[in-house]
Parts: C-alpha cells; structure tokens; sequence
C-alpha cells in the first residue's frame, strides 16, 4: 500500500512539475545553466548552516548542527551509523524538513523545502543506491525528465547530447552515452548518476556513502574522478564512516556523533586514531580492534578442526531459468572453521546459499549437515537442524518492516518451545517469554530502539543488522551461513559483527562466511574458496592467502 | 491521577484525529447534499444518531445489522494481515446461508433440540464460508491467481447458487412468491436463533465470542504472527521458514469462515430462511459492507467492532431518515463512502510523514 501511494505521490509531483514546464513552454529557453559554473574563489564559503535541528520520534537526530563548506573542496562528513550524517543532507536537499535553523548559500539565507528548490540553488544528490532505469541508454537516463527546448514531443536527443558530452569530457567523466544502463557495471552506473546531477546544473554535489556497493579498483576510479571535480571548480560533500575512505579523498573533514558536530579537521591534522576517537569515542581499541588490524597472517583465534565436517556441500548443482547458475560446487566446513567464500556479486553466491537454506531445489549434488541430507527439506526443517542464517539483503530478506522489534528477534525461533505454547488446540505465544527474551538482546546486542514494541521500520540500517545478528546468535547452531553480514555498517557496528563471528568460531560451529570485503575475508577466514561463474575454481589455506592470487581467482583466472 | 488520563488522551487524539476529521468531512458534504434538496440537515443527523441509539427498536435492529457486518468484517481482515484481498465476504456469506438452509431443511423431519440444532448449523455454515474460500485460497497458494479475481467470480457463482437454491424442488416454497424473491421453505423453530432482548438475537453472543477469538488469534498466537510475517515481508518469511502456502491457504479460509457465520446467522436469526437478496440491506450486499467497516479501521480487531457498529448504526438511521424524512437512503451511502476514501487518505497522509 505504501509503495502504491509512494509511486502515486511520485507521479503527481512529476505531473505538477510538467504542468510548471508547460507554463513555460513558449518562453526563449534560458541558456543552459551548466555552462556557466561560476568562478567562486576557492577557500569562500559556499554553504553554510546554522543551528539545524530535526528531531525523529525518540531520537534527535541533528543537534544544532553548525557547518560550513568551502568553495572547490571535498568536505568529508564522517560519523557512525544513526550520527544523523544523511539526515543533514537530506535537510539541505530539502527531502526533510529541519526543526529549526539556517541554511545559507553564498552567504544569503535560503528556503529549500523540495529537491527542485535545491537543484534551483544548484546543490545535486546522489543516494547510496542507484536510481536509473536500467532499460534506458546513459543519454536516456540523463535527460530524463528534464527541460528540453525543443517542443514536448520527440526526445531531442541530439541536441541533448552535445551538451552532455561537453560535460562529460569536462569533469572526466567519460561514459558510453548509448550503451544500456543494465549493461554497466556499478562504478560506471554511478558515474551516470554523478553526470545526470550536473547536467541539472549542480554545483555542490552531495554523495551519500558513495563507496558502499564498489569494489576497491572502482572505488579509485571514482576518487580520481572526484578530483578532477573539484579542479574544475566543484564542490563536493563526501558521505562516509570509512575513516580510510575519508582520509585519502577529502580537504576537510566534519565529524558527527549523536547528532552533534564532534569537530571539524583539516587534512593536515587528521590521524586515523583521531578521527575513530572523534566518531567512536574510546569505545573501539584500535590495538584491539579486529577491523583496525593489519592483514597478518596471524590467526586470530585457532583453528580445532574435527575430522568430520560438519557441513558438506557435495558437486551441487543448481539451475535458474533452465541454466546453470551453480556448476558442480563442492566444499566443506570443519567444526570451529570459518569458511570464506569470495566473489564478485552475481556469480552465483546468492542461488547456492538460497539452496542451502531450502529456498531453491539442486538440480544435482548433496548437502549434508552433520551427515544428514538436506537438499530435500523445507527451509523449516533446515533452520530446525542447527543452521543459522545471517541474509544478506537485511531489508529485502531480514526485517519485517511493519512489526515490533521485539516480534522480528524472534522470527525463524518463533515456534521453538521457549516462545511457543500450546493451548486449545492451537500454538500461542509466550508472551512473557518473548518480551523478557527480546530485552536482553535489545540490551546484549545494543539495538537502539525506544523500546522493543517499536516497529522495525523505525530503526537505521546498523540496528536493524544487529536484529539480524542478534537472532542468528541467539538460537544454538552448528552451521552459521552470513552473507556479508557487515555490509553498510559503521566501525563500532562492524568491530562488533566481526566479534560475534570469532565468538561463533569459538564455540565450535562451523562458519561459511561471504563478503564482499576481500580485506575482511582476508583477516576471519581459516580458508577460503573462490567463487566465479558459479564454480569454486580455487581453495586457499591460510597460510598460502594472497590478495592477488585470490582475486585473480575470482575473476576467471587461474594461477 | 488525573493528568495521567489527559496525558493518555492527548497521545490517542493524533490516532483518532484522521478519523474525526472523516468523520466530519462525511457528514459535512452530506449536509450540503441534503440542503439542496431542501430538507434541514440537522433535522436529518439527528434522526441518524437517534433512532439506532435512542430507541429500544432501533438498537434491536442497529445489532442485528452489527453482527454480519462485523463478521464480514473479519472476512476481509483477517487475509489482510497477510496483504490478501477477501473481496469474496459476499459469496462466503452467501455459501453459509445455503449450507445452512439445506441441512437444517434436511433435518427438519425430526429436528433436533435447540441447544444441539443450533451449534450444529452454525459450524455447518463456518465450514461452508471455510469451503467457499478453498478455491480462491488454493488458486493463489498454488497458482497465483490474484484472490481479488477470484473471489469476485466466486460471489456471482455464490448469488446464482442461491437462486437456483430457493426456486428449485426440495427446497424452495412454491407457494406465494415473496415479493417476487424466490425464497426457500421456513427452517424449523429448533433451528432459529433464540431472541436476546434489546441484542437483537443469540448471534450477538457468537459475534462477541469471534471477536475475541480473532484478537487473541491476531495478537498472540503463531498463526497470527505468521500471517503478519508474511503481510510484513514475504521474502524475509520464507527465508525463516514460514510457508507462505500455508499462511495464504489458512488465512483465505479463515476469512471465508468469518463470512460464512455471517452467514449462517443470518438466516437463523434474521430471516428463517434462504431468500434472494436477502444479503441487500438498504441497497448494498453486507458483505460489501463488512469491507467497508475494515478499511474503516484499517483492519484492526479492535478497531473492527467499533466501526461494524458505527456502519449498521448509520444503516438503520438512514433507512429510519428515509421513512421518516423522505431522503433517500444513498444520501446516508454518500457519507459512508466519503469517509472510508477520506480515512484512508489521511491515513496514507500520516504514514508519508
């Protein structure tokens, strides 16, 4: 329902603003705007604001927050999950209301209450997540739903793709205007979207948590081209909570906490160890921490490998569509092992695990959980046998957005006898049982949350994963599947994921981890194999671990 | 103490501001409406509140109205939870009455004792609403086939049904047409719903009872939870283990159960007997109705009552300002209309902010 009236609202806006384009149809067409990037002297402040307070049910997520930024720079805004970091943003793009304050551009005060009054004072956004039409070509996507000069019918697209190439070659950011978006890879999709925001004449370009979903070579690529940027006289706000991130990209760096402004560092003076103590307070011991150590061969914790694995997956294969997405995948897992399974996303990691976990039927092959097979068991039935999964798509798959916090722990242990009760014929629950339960995980995985009857959907992104590990760990297992469990999550969130999953190994069950992170693969896994086009082409032993050798591996190469 | 209780108000005031200003809204186009038809509105609202609450006929009649549309209610509420839409309370409810009829007519030789008939027919007609649903309910679990589809084309089966029912042999009166609605032979008296006073009649009681049975069922049993699982996220569901097949098969058929008991009790208590039309009360079929009161309410148990109870209070006020006033009931209808798209509107409104 939600998604109807959001689409509905979606078309109305976009019909009000047709009906605004129409009004002018008939005017001259001003001369594009993009073209004339004013020459604001670097080191003048551009935006300002003051005092922005916004106040969540229960949370404040900005505190009078005072910030300024700088003509041609590229300002970091670093801070933990929930330290209001995009709820700022959100303000100055005019998605959010503030409570009270200022925003000021070029020293004059400003009103911004919609995107297209932002865009009118040429500040652009660009979400964590991309926002183009696969189906459409680069160009397409870029002119769609603007202004065009040349009546309402045909696309113009000639005239059109002067200017955006123009663009393109001035800011570096050089794209195959005709290839289909769903044909690119991300970092390149991204790109689209920083090109489609100056063609709409942004001058400061917001980039919320940009890096989230590229992998590290695409992660350069956009850097370099966030440079070239700033040289042609851009000024750009960088969204992160990756401190090394920030410290390799940006002039300045503001830092969050809570809501509150917790400083505000110029590059010269900025260590890591600072700006984790600035965003994390002491809580983290960078010596200690497992996220802040240094890629050693050390282990961290040993290895008491049985002889008998306790999950075994046995020349599985699994078809989608009538091909073969898993091609004769076998590995197996000892007691107390993490497993680490790398890959690039889509070669087939998501359909093996949904096999595992009794979501899709193999079309070949075993999977034996302590001995016993399970390629024909209902997802019931497998969870039931001491497997514990950690998806990897929290929102998609993990979270029940419209209920209690409380009711979302226990989901999957739901009909277990500690939540369960039978009476008149029919299982109850125990409602004692599961408020006192959901408390101490609320208190033990420190969720924040008013309490545990608010909705799920109320909570951010690093709270609803630590519902997530939360109910993983909660449960007695044998075989612990986390696919990236610390994707999109702040250091003290990730340090504390990182954690459990030793504590897991620890306890002797047998972890098959996926990740995204090579670097995190990296430091937990005893062994690992590389995933590509569906095949494990190569397994490492710790000690023979190479990130190139590994990467090589799963991209096709062998060697 | 006392600040306490206007704490608590203050809290419950944003919830039930959407449906105040409904409410308002609603009654305020109608006033305009019956304005320019040259009556005196406030003359007409207070006919509307008066009789259905004010007098003993009308709160006889405002119940007996209550108890279908409440349970109709549930028939769309229920699926709901699990996002599936029960358009189908119309024939469930249908379903029901004819089980009814014909088993009750088949025992009716050497009938059975109240306390026995009763029971016995009122489960005839819950597992016959159950039985309705089976089609729409294992069409989507196993084939897809969207229940607001199906259920629609169950409710013309489900009307046709009924006249072929009440016109043919064993059980239609031949005798005198009733107002040209073929209509079945009476049910024996062991087989009506005894009176209850001012209640109307003993399907008040079940009414009560169901109620509680589905707000126990929604809030605290794994049934429940497993319905709102599903209606939350089916994906994330699944992935833990819930089997969607089986909340969609169960929650369609219980819903259906709901319609069917409606109704079973309306024909035990209300007619006797199998009649054309009899689900039509002034102009609209009840199971219509019963959606109405739970989008009303956005599906709520507790809500659910409140609003049944508001809907059949409008219904006999509007049949009493027809009689009494010579307005036409679909002025009252307009109202009703306007305040469900209004609620909903508001409450959209909220969820946006």
């Amino acid at each position: 329902m939600t998604k109807l009236s959001a689409t509905i609202r979606k078309m109305l806006t976009g019909l009000t603003i047709l009906g605004k384009k129409m009004m002018f149809w008939r005017k001259k067409a001003p001369a594009p705007k993009f073209l004339r990037i004013r020459k604001a002297k670097p080191g003048e402040t551009v935006l300002e604001v003051k005092g922005i307070t916004k106040r969540f049910p229960g949370v404040v997520a900005n505190d009078h927050i005072d910030f300024k930024i700088k003509a041609g720079e590229i300002h970091g805004l670093l801070g933990e999950n929930g330290a209001g970091k995009s709820t700022l943003m959100n303000i100055i793009y005019g998605l959010y209301k503030a409570d009270k304050g200022e925003i000021f551009i070029n020293g004059e005060k400003v009103t911004i209450s919609s995107p297209v009054d932002a865009i009118e004072h040429k500040i652009g956004m660009i979400h964590q997540h991309i926002t183009l039409v696969p189906e459409f070509t680069v160009l397409e996507n870029i002119v769609l739903g603007m202004k065009r000069e040349k009546g309402l019918l045909g696309l113009g697209l000639k005239e059109e793709r002067n200017k955006v190439l123009e663009l393109s070659k001035k800011f570096g950011l050089e794209i195959p205007l005709d290839a289909k978006v769903k044909e690119l890879p991300i970092g390149v999709q991204q790109k689209v979207e920083i090109l489609r925001t100056l063609y709409r004449g942004a001058e400061i370009l917001i980039l919320d948590e940009p890096t989230t979903s590229l992998v590290p070579h695409e992660v350069d690529k956009l850097f370099t081209s966030l440079r070239v940027m700033v040289r042609k006289g851009l000024t750009i706000v960088f969204i992160t909570h990756r401190i090394r991130e920030a410290l390799k990209v940006c002039d300045r760096i503001t830092v969050l906490k809570l809501g509150k402004v917790r400083g505000i560092l110029e590059m010269k003076g900025a260590t890591p160890k600072k700006l984790v103590e600035m965003m994390v307070g002491k809580e983290i011991e960078i010596s200690k921490s497992i996220m802040f150590a240094k890629l050693t061969k050390k282990r961290i914790s040993p290895v008491r490998r049985s002889k008998k694995p306790i999950l075994v997956v046995r020349n599985l294969k699994v078809l989608e569509k009538k091909v073969p997405v898993v091609r004769d995948c076998s590995f197996e897992i000892y007691k107390g092992e993490i497993f680490g399974l790398a890959g690039v996303t889509g070669n087939g990691q998501k359909q093996l695990l949904d096999t595992m976990i009794g979501l899709r039927k193999a079309d070949k092959g075993d999977i034996l959980i302590n001995g016993k097979n399970i390629r024909d068991l209902s997802t019931f039935d497998i969870l039931n046998l001491g497997c514990v999964y950690i998806p990897g798509d929290r929102i998609k798959e993990g979270i029940l957005p419209l209920v209690t916090v409380a009711e979302n722990l226990i989901l999957g242990c739901h009909k277990d006898k500690q939540f369960c009760k039978k009476r008149f014929f029919l299982s109850w629950l125990d409602l004692k049982s599961l408020s006192g339960t959901s408390k101490e995980l609320i208190s033990g995985y420190s969720i924040k949350t008013p309490n545990e009857k608010a909705l799920a959907a109320t909570l951010s992104g690093g709270n609803i994963q630590r519902i997530m590990i939360a109910r993983a760990f909660s449960r007695p297992a044998s075989v612990l599947i986390a696919d990236n469990p610390t994707r999109g999550l702040d250091a003290l969130s990730t340090e504390f994921v990182l954690k459990k999953l030793i504590e897991c190994k620890s306890k002797g069950i047998a972890v098959l981890l996926l990740s995204e992170n090579l670097d995190e693969l990296l430091k937990l896994c005893d062994r690992m194999g590389a995933i590509y086009r569906g095949e494990i082409v190569d397994t490492f032993e710790r000690k023979n671990f190479n990130k190139y050798k590994i990467g090589l591996a799963m991209t096709g190469g062998r060697g | 103490m006392i600040n306490f209780e206007i704490a608590k108000l203050k809290l419950l005031f944003p919830r039930l501001r959407p449906y105040l200003l409904a409410v308002l809204a609603g009654f305020g186009v109608v006033g305009v409406l019956i304005t320019l038809m040259g009556r005196n509105p406030l003359d007409a609202f207070s006919t509307i509140i008066t009789v259905p609450l004010g007098t003993a006929h009308g709160l006889t009649e405002t119940f007996k109205k209550f108890v279908p549309i409440l349970l109709a209610g549930f028939a769309y509420a229920i699926p709901f939870h699990a996002r599936l839409f029960n358009v189908g309370g119309w024939g469930q409810l249908l379903f029901g009455g004819i089980a009814v009829t014909i088993v009750g007519l088949s025992l009716s030789h050497s009938p059975p004792p109240l306390f026995l008939f009763v029971p016995l027919l009122i489960l005839v007609g819950f597992l016959a609403g159950a039985l309705w649903a089976v089609v729409p309910a294992v069409l989507r679990a196993y084939f897809g086939v969207h229940p607001v589809i199906s259920t629609i084309m169950m409710n013309f089966i489900a009307v046709y049904l009924v006249n072929y029912v009440a016109s043919t042999a064993p059980w239609a009166e031949t005798e005198a047409a009733f107002a040209g609605h073929p209509k079945t032979l009476p049910l024996p008296t062991e087989a009506r719903l005894p009176p209850l006073g001012i209640g109307g009649h003993a399907g008040l009681i079940v009414a009560i009872i169901v109620a509680l049975a589905v707000y126990f069922l929604m809030k605290k049993s794994i049934l429940g939870y497993e319905i709102k699982a599903v209606g939350a996220n089916p994906t994330a569901a699944q992935v833990f283990g819930i089997s969607i097949k089986r909340v969609t098969l169960l929650s369609l058929i219980l819903g259906g159960a709901m319609a069917g008991l409606a109704g079973a009790i309306e024909v035990m208590g209300v007619h006797g007997r199998l009649i054309e039309g009899m689900e039509f009360t002034v102009g609209a079929s009840l199971g219509i109705f019963g959606i109405l009161s739970a989008l009303m309410c956005a599906c709520n148990p507790i809500g659910l009552p409140i609003s049944a109870f508001f809907m059949s209070m409008l219904i006999v006020g509007a049949d009493a300002m027809q009689r009494t006033m010579m307005i036409p009931v679909e002025v009252v209808f307009v109202a009703i209309v306007l305040m469900v798209l209004f609620i909903m509107m508001l409450g959209e409104k909220m969820k946006m902010r």
